[in-house]
């Protein structure tokens, strides 16, 4: 099959592609036009790609970055390096978290200074690889999410037969990826490998309400609230990643409070977020039901 | 043997006259039996096919229809590609009145092989290998294979079936798979085509064609550049096409690229989106008329126009979108005329070009030898404009850019046209990008 599909492979947005985006430093105001564009969220939108993009906005409005929202289909394909999401800015374009954040920080007053940096970098680090691969593992590899979920989310705004040919283009793509860059080999490898990121995600940010200090919020902070809130929120049948993140009850609220701070005009963006029953079949968590206070 | 190919291959001026001199009102007084029908040289091509080619000889019933059968006959094998070369003879049977057909002909060979070098007008050279089988079940069916490669990363291959039918309205039917890569270098898009093809070919006159299609491809659509804009970027990403194609060509021309008389008419209408998710109807209408002024003193008048209109929600794709410049609009850059984002064509839905030329040729030598026919000098006039979308539709005669000059015309066969001009621009709107005064220029279609 990949052999066959081998041909149809056009891009990745997993290979890195150098593309040179010209950065003035200096204290610079943040532009007035600006455009991050996302593939439709409530729809289309796959685990890892929301992740990317809700770790995306909340860094943008934790440092009150003024953007507009604009959900396109075809989003991964307008992107430079087919990496999500894509800002535009004036006319030039900034693609992927990582550049997105390095190239708004020129812009950002309170700049973290070289402790806090070293401090929180190794679980940024930690959150983009591990437990990315956890997602592409969990979404893409495991065949009933594949079929169940990504597959049809992915395929959406296209019709037969390129709803069915590009989530498998897709899919071998993230194989090859994932052969090449992890060691997952089953979803109790995916399972072990988040838990122990939470673990260290949990220990770290302890009783604070943020990673850092009990004010100031950073880039660690919206990656973690993009990529748990990305897993807390989706509908994944196969894997039980969400009981993964229950168990670390200071994260879920961590991620409801971040909601609640800087997407609360969005009513109904992550509803899942408030209501999500978690599926227990066994064990020693009791089943519970998370509830919004606001 | 061979000499009898060379006299029958070549079309000479002096046939036609011997032709004319004769007097087909005498000949159609003669009565005809025709007796027999010989074909020397038939090896694969079926017997079915040929008798079926042949009953129309028999039919004839005096001189005149005979000799006009045995020439639709000549021509019919060389249509259905059966032969390579085709020579005729009639000749006297046992009475007076009863004649017999010789035909000699020559089958190609099973596997044809081509190789052509190509250039472009945006500087691309590229190089073309095809190979072909030509009458592989002795009916004239053919399959070609066509790999072509550019320097840049413009590529295209075909495989594709053709398949020529006897005696029926219809004569032709064709079928390709093909994948194409291509740029749209004005818009700083790429673009990369698979898909299938279905065409059948009818004849509504001797000089009318008449072709119904239908195309079904995956279009896929990517930026070339970091700094395509995002209008352009919109289009990005797969979408899959299946269209119709209805188009009619009147054309009576004695040359497609360089004509000195002659008149052309071409209608085409394509709906798209009997499935897929690009769905529009598209009208195009060509016309050219060539007027011998002096000898070889050409004149000539053309216009184009064409609509698209959008079925769907969405905007029309860019990769179906009209763009002028290049030879259609001299002095302009290929593709660079209408609605620009920045320095990137985004194409109009509608458009209307017109051009005016006087050919002539070369002062020294015969303008009909066959190297100096393909050579004209010719001064022109072009005008122009492409609108974005039916609200626009006003200003497409309101300001539209013309241009004025004159060059050198080569015709590469009667596939393309290279040309070295020297353009004016008379009037432009501030979006279009034009060309220097020298440009080169080079393309299937002209105006």
């Amino acid at each position: 099959m990949e052999y066959i599909l081998k041909p149809f492979l056009f891009s990745s947005d997993l290979l890195e592609e150098a593309v040179e985006v010209v950065i003035d430093s200096g204290e610079i105001p943040w532009p007035q036009d600006v455009t991050l564009c996302v593939p439709p969220l409530s729809t289309q939108v796959t685990l890892h790609e929301q992740a990317e993009c809700l770790a995306t906005q909340a860094f943008l409005r934790m440092h009150g970055l003024r953007f507009t929202l604009d959900e396109r289909p075809n989003a991964e394909f307008m992107s430079l390096t087919s990496k999500l999401p894509l800002l535009k800015v004036d006319d030039h374009f900034v693609a992927g978290f990582d550049a997105i954040v390095a190239y708004a920080r020129l812009r950002i007053r309170k700049q973290l200074t070289d402790e806090q940096e070293s401090a929180i970098r190794p679980y940024v680090e930690m959150v983009q690889v591990t437990v990315k691969n956890a997602e592409l593992y969990a979404a893409w590899f495991d065949d009933t999410n594949f079929k169940e979920v990504t597959s049809p989310r992915y395929g959406s705004p296209y019709t037969f037969p390129l709803n069915k040919i590009l989530p498998l283009l897709k899919r071998v793509q993230i194989k090859t990826y994932l052969g090449q860059n992890s060691p997952l080999a089953s979803l109790d490898d995916v399972r072990e490998s988040l838990q122990c990121d939470l673990k260290a995600l949990s220990e770290r940010l302890g009783p604070r309400p943020y990673f850092l200090d009990d004010v100031n919020t950073n880039e660690l902070d919206a990656l973690v609230f993009g990529h748990l809130t990305a897993i807390l929120t989706s509908k994944l049948p196969n894997g039980n990643l969400v009981e993964q993140i229950h168990r670390h009850q200071n994260l879920v609220t961590f991620c409801q409070r971040v909601d609640r701070m800087f997407f609360a005009k969005e009513v109904g963006l992550n509803n899942d977020l408030y209501n999500t029953t978690v599926v227990t079949g066994v064990r020693r968590l009791p089943q519970m039901i998370i509830k919004s206070d606001a | 043997m061979a000499q009898f190919f060379n006299a029958t291959q070549q079309p000479l001026p002096e046939e036609g006259v011997v032709a004319q001199t004769l007097d087909l009102d005498v000949l159609s007084g003669v009565r005809t039996i025709v007796d027999k029908v010989n074909l020397e040289g038939v090896g694969r091509t079926k017997d079915v096919v040929l008798k079926r080619e042949c009953q129309r000889i028999f039919q004839s019933e005096n001189f005149e229809e005979l000799v006009h059968n045995v020439d639709y006959t000549i021509k019919e094998f060389q249509r259905m590609g059966l032969f390579k070369a085709v020579g005729a003879l009639i000749d006297v049977g046992k009475d007076a009145n009863n004649y017999e057909v010789s035909f000699f002909v020559k089958e190609p060979s099973r596997l044809f092989g081509s190789i052509q070098t190509t250039v472009s007008g945006s500087g691309d050279t590229g190089l073309n290998v095809a190979v072909e089988t030509p009458n592989v079940f002795g009916a004239g069916q053919k399959f070609r294979i066509e790999q072509g490669f550019g320097t840049k990363t413009k590529s295209h291959f075909t495989l594709s079936y053709g398949h020529p039918i006897q005696l029926s309205p219809l004569k032709y039917v064709n079928t390709s798979i093909f994948r194409r890569n291509f740029l749209l270098d004005a818009s700083g898009l790429f673009n990369v085509d698979h898909g299938v093809g279905l065409d059948v070919q009818t004849e509504l006159g001797p000089l009318t064609r008449h072709r119904v299609g239908w195309e079904g491809s995956w279009r896929y659509l990517n930026s070339l550049n970091p700094r395509t804009p995002y209008e352009v970027r919109q289009y990005a990403g797969h979408t899959l096409k299946s269209a119709v194609v209805n188009e009619i060509v009147h054309d009576t021309r004695d040359h497609a690229m360089l004509p000195e008389e002659g008149v052309l008419a071409r209608f085409s209408n394509e709906l798209a989106g009997l499935g897929g998710d690009v769905k529009h109807v598209k009208s195009e209408a060509n016309f050219q008329v060539n007027l011998p002024i002096w000898r070889s003193i050409v004149a000539q008048a053309s216009l184009g126009c064409g609509y698209i209109f959008p079925l769907g929600l969405g905007p029309v794709s860019i990769g179906d979108r009209y763009f002028l410049g290049g030879l259609n609009l001299r002095g302009f850059a290929q593709n660079h005329v209408g609605p620009h984002a920045g320095a990137f064509a985004l194409g109009g839905s509608a458009y209307w070009n017109s051009g005016l030329h006087v050919y002539a040729p070369l002062p020294f030598g015969d303008p009909h030898q066959p190297l100096l026919r393909h050579i004209r000098l010719h001064t022109f006039f072009n005008m122009g404009n492409v609108a974005s979308d039916a609200k626009d539709l006003p200003g497409l005669f309101h300001t539209f850019p013309a241009s004025v000059g004159c060059g050198i015309v080569l015709a590469l066969g009667k596939l393309a046209r290279l040309e070295i001009n020297f353009a004016r621009v008379l009037r432009a709107k501030e979006t279009e990008v034009q060309t220097g005064n020298f440009a080169f220029g080079f393309g299937v279609t002209y105006s």
